[in-house]
């Protein structure tokens, strides 16, 4: 019995959120899943500000793009700037196929960009799939 | 005679041979009928012993007899001075019409000799009464009047000679009284030699019958004659033209033969030599008398030839009056109807001169300007035009003038014209230059074009807002197919998740409400997932580059591999071309033609074939199924946005497919067309350019 993986998902849409949530609900892996709506909640919950104080770190963040107060892009500058915040896995979420926002996304050190499937199906495909790969294939990196 | 004559012997030349031939024939004539035996002389004088034995009637007779010679004499005397008479009536009448004071004078002189004729002869007949005995006064008056016949011309003719030198005769009053003063001065020299000789009582003797020279007196007359005749008459000529003058001097032949008769011949009063010596002298009086009338000849020759001459050139004259006059009414009637042409014209007409200045202008002038024509003619050009063409103006004109390089001339320009009230209206000016009586003249035409200018405003505008709207439309398009992807993603979520967690929990109605919802959702995200590709294609530029479209076209049969084999469908693509296009767009217009033949088959084997051949050009492409067809009024339809021949249960579809296709080849410049046949197949065709490297 391993200890169960915490997700933070930072997203604004709650429809996206609870389908995530419900998705994550089914996978096979042990997790506990956070979600926060605006990038200043996100800030607050990486550095247990707060209503977060008592956040535990993620082992896995879900980021949206289009975020309401600070986006996506810049919540991934500046995760990937604090030393102590950039082994954590972030993985884009997103609807946008523009070619520039995944190289925005990929400069800016993200570890994988994953557009949103517009079908339900699709969608459970994609969790499913990054429930296996980053919670069962990948290694990831010891905190502290 | 017309032509001046110069020279001596041109003068000579001029002498009419013939006449000059008979003249000298007539003064030889006696002389040779003397040869042959005749004899003119009169019977001899009777001596006062032969009256003594006759009776009354037999003395009668003698007495007339021996007058005989004194009649004679008398006739000839006679003749002559009636001749001289004549003459001076025709010199009269000739000075009247010509104006010429030779002839009167020279007549004059005539006359006078004519009197003195006369004198002498009335002398001798004892009509007037002289003091010298007949057998002296006779030949002494003779000798007297000779030698005054033969000298008064010449004077008279070498006078006029040298008066004609000082250019007198130009005046033709005082011409009268040189021919008046003349006159008088011959009357006076005649009435003196008269007078002597009549009251002389002994006369110098003039007659010596024994010598070689019978009549000496004779001599100086003889010498003068062929002086003249030989010298001065023919100088005189080279002056004179006319037949009056030459008659004169062919008048010194009798006037030399009658000399010589009377110098070397006469020996006594009326015997031959002294008849024929009178009738030569009528002969030298009717010469000069014949020239004068040969000259009314030919003046009324000349004056009829000039009458019908002057007749020729009236009707000539009033031939060209009418000429000119039926010219001038067709040239009116011309400039009539160029006029009314001027004056229709709907266009405005203006004349101007080198300098600018208004010549004319038609009434269609005022109706655009504004001003009468007065108003503007005379006026430079320049009060019609609004600046800069108003100082550019002159400049034109006078390079123009200068260079003669036109901006204006021959072609037609837009510029601006400012009516009178001072507003500024486009028009459309043509001007052309034309030469007026050696002057330059230009004319411009003229077209108000605010309306076509206001219309083709109008028509950039709406092209302009066309094309805006067109790419709003598109912007339209494309945002609200992207931004509505996202609600729609949780329509599509949620419903299916509704299914998947409450399917079959709600009651059976529930479960096809969700269905219904679920499905619905589905084909709207198929339908926006179209509309974005449509409207995208219409967005981007296209990246044109060399293409191979074999090898697209076995993408597109790799792509559509699950379809092809459900439907259990045969494709072929054999030898296609490189060309040059879209890789991405050619990729998407194959996938839908091909995935549509195979969509729209038939319950046999669905057999779909692309091929190209070359046009020109270009590369005309051919994607031919065996499907069902359609009917080809419908062939425009099925290019067009959401358009569907079939309901949604027969076949799948949104409808976008083909729309993208036309949308596909239209910006490669082509044009996609169909062929199908109800129940036999469909041919797509459309053309792609021909790669420019392996070209």
């Amino acid at each position: 019995m391993t200890t169960p993986i915490n997700i933070l998902l930072i997203e604004d849409n709650l429809g996206d959120a609870k389908l995530t949530a419900k998705a994550l609900s089914r996978a096979k892996i042990e997790n506990t899943l956070y979600v926060v709506d605006d990038g200043m909640k996100a800030m607050d919950f990486f550095y247990q500000r707060g209503e977060y104080k008592d956040a535990p770190r993620p082992d896995l963040v879900l980021l949206d793009l289009n975020l309401p107060k600070k986006d996506g892009r810049e919540i991934l500058q500046e995760i990937k700037a604090d030393p102590s915040l950039l082994k954590i896995p972030v993985l884009i979420l997103s609807t946008s196929q523009s070619m520039e926002d995944v190289d925005t996304s990929y400069r800016l050190h993200a570890n994988s960009y994953i557009k949103k499937p517009v079908d339900f199906p699709g969608f459970m495909e994609v969790i499913r799939s990054i429930d296996s790969y980053w919670m069962g294939v990948v290694r990831l990196p010891a905190m502290g | 005679m017309n032509k001046p004559i110069t020279g001596l012997r041109a003068v000579f030349s001029q002498l009419p041979l013939k006449v000059a031939g008979v003249l000298v024939f007539i003064c030889l004539l006696p002389t040779l009928l003397q040869l042959l035996g005749a004899d003119f002389s009169s019977a001899p004088p009777v001596s006062p012993a032969d009256f003594d034995e006759l009776d009354g009637k037999a003395f009668r007779e003698l007495a007339f007899s021996g007058m005989s010679g004194s009649f004679t004499h008398t006739i000839l005397e006679w003749t002559a001075t009636i001749i001289a008479l004549f003459t001076i009536v025709l010199a009269f009448a000739h000075f009247i019409v010509r104006r010429d004071i030779v002839t009167p004078v020279v007549a004059f002189a005539l006359l006078a000799a004519g009197t003195m004729d006369a004198f002498h002869t009335l002398a001798a007949d004892r009509l007037i009464s002289a003091s010298a005995n007949n057998q002296d006064l006779i030949p002494f008056t003779w000798a007297i009047c000779r030698t005054f016949n033969a000298i008064i011309p010449l004077t008279a003719l070498l006078m006029l000679f040298f008066m004609r030198r000082w250019s007198v005769e130009a005046a033709p009053r005082r011409s009268v009284w040189v021919v008046a003063g003349f006159a008088l001065l011959l009357a006076i020299l005649s009435a003196l030699i008269i007078d002597y000789a009549a009251t002389s009582a002994a006369l110098p003797q003039t007659m010596f019958p024994d010598a070689t020279i019978t009549r000496p007196w004779d001599v100086y007359p003889l010498v003068i004659y062929a002086f003249s005749g030989f010298l001065l008459y023919p100088l005189f000529l080279r002056k004179v033209t006319n037949y009056f003058a030459l008659a004169l001097w062919l008048s010194v032949i009798p006037d030399v033969a009658t000399q010589l008769h009377m110098a070397l011949g006469s020996t006594a009063l009326f015997d031959h030599h002294f008849n024929v010596a009178h009738f030569m002298k009528i002969i030298a009086y009717a010469v000069p008398c014949l020239g004068l009338i040969a000259d009314y000849v030919r003046t009324y020759r000349q004056v009829e030839v000039e009458v019908e001459e002057r007749k020729l050139a009236q009707n000539m004259v009033e031939q060209h009056v009418a000429i000119v006059q039926e010219k001038s009414a067709e040239l009116a009637a011309s400039e009539a109807r160029v006029q009314a042409i001027i004056d229709t014209a709907f266009d405005m007409i203006i004349v101007i001169d080198k300098k600018g200045i208004v010549e004319s202008v038609n009434p269609s002038v005022k109706r655009e300007f504004g001003y009468e024509p007065s108003e503007v003619i005379g006026q430079n050009i320049k009060m019609l035009m609004p600046n800069p063409y108003q100082e550019e103006h002159d400049g034109y004109l006078a390079a123009y003038h200068d260079t003669g390089v036109a901006k204006a001339i021959g072609k037609s320009r837009d510029v601006s014209a400012r009516r009178k009230d001072g507003t500024v209206f486009p028009v459309s000016l043509s001007v052309g230059e034309m030469q007026l009586d050696s002057e330059c003249m230009f004319v411009g035409i003229l077209q108000n074009v605010s309306k076509q200018k206001a219309a083709e405003r109008e028509k950039t505008e709406m092209l302009v807002d066309l094309q805006r709207s067109n790419a709003d439309l598109e912007k339209f398009a494309y945002v609200a197919s992207h931004d509505l992807q996202e609600p729609l993603r949780m329509i599509a979520s949620y419903t299916w998740l509704l299914k998947e967690d409450y399917g079959g929990k709600l009651g059976e109605e529930a479960d096809e409400y969700i269905d219904f919802a679920v499905d619905g959702a589905k084909r709207m995200q198929a339908l926006i997932q179209e509309l974005l590709t449509y409207s995208k294609i219409g967005q981007s530029s296209i990246e044109l580059r060399e293409t191979d479209s074999q090898e697209i076209a076995e993408q597109v049969q790799l792509d559509l591999k699950i379809m092809i084999a459900e439907a259990g469908a045969e494709v072929v693509a054999k030898g296609l071309p490189r060309i040059t296009a879209d890789p991405i767009q050619l990729r998407q217009l194959l996938q839908n033609l091909v995935s549509n033949g195979i969509k729209f088959s038939k319950s046999e084997t669905p057999r779909v074939t692309v091929s190209a051949k070359r046009d020109g050009n270009r590369w005309m492409f051919s994607i031919s199924d065996n499907g069902i067809g359609f009917d080809m009024q419908y062939k425009d339809r099925i290019f067009e946005i959401f358009q569907r021949l079939h309901t949604r249960t027969e076949y799948a579809g949104s409808g976008m497919g083909l729309a993208i296709c036309d949308r596909i080849v239209h910006r490669h410049g082509g044009q996609i067309e169909v062929q199908s046949e109800l129940g036999k197949g469909t041919t797509f065709s459309f053309s792609m350019a021909v790669d420019d490297n392996t070209d």
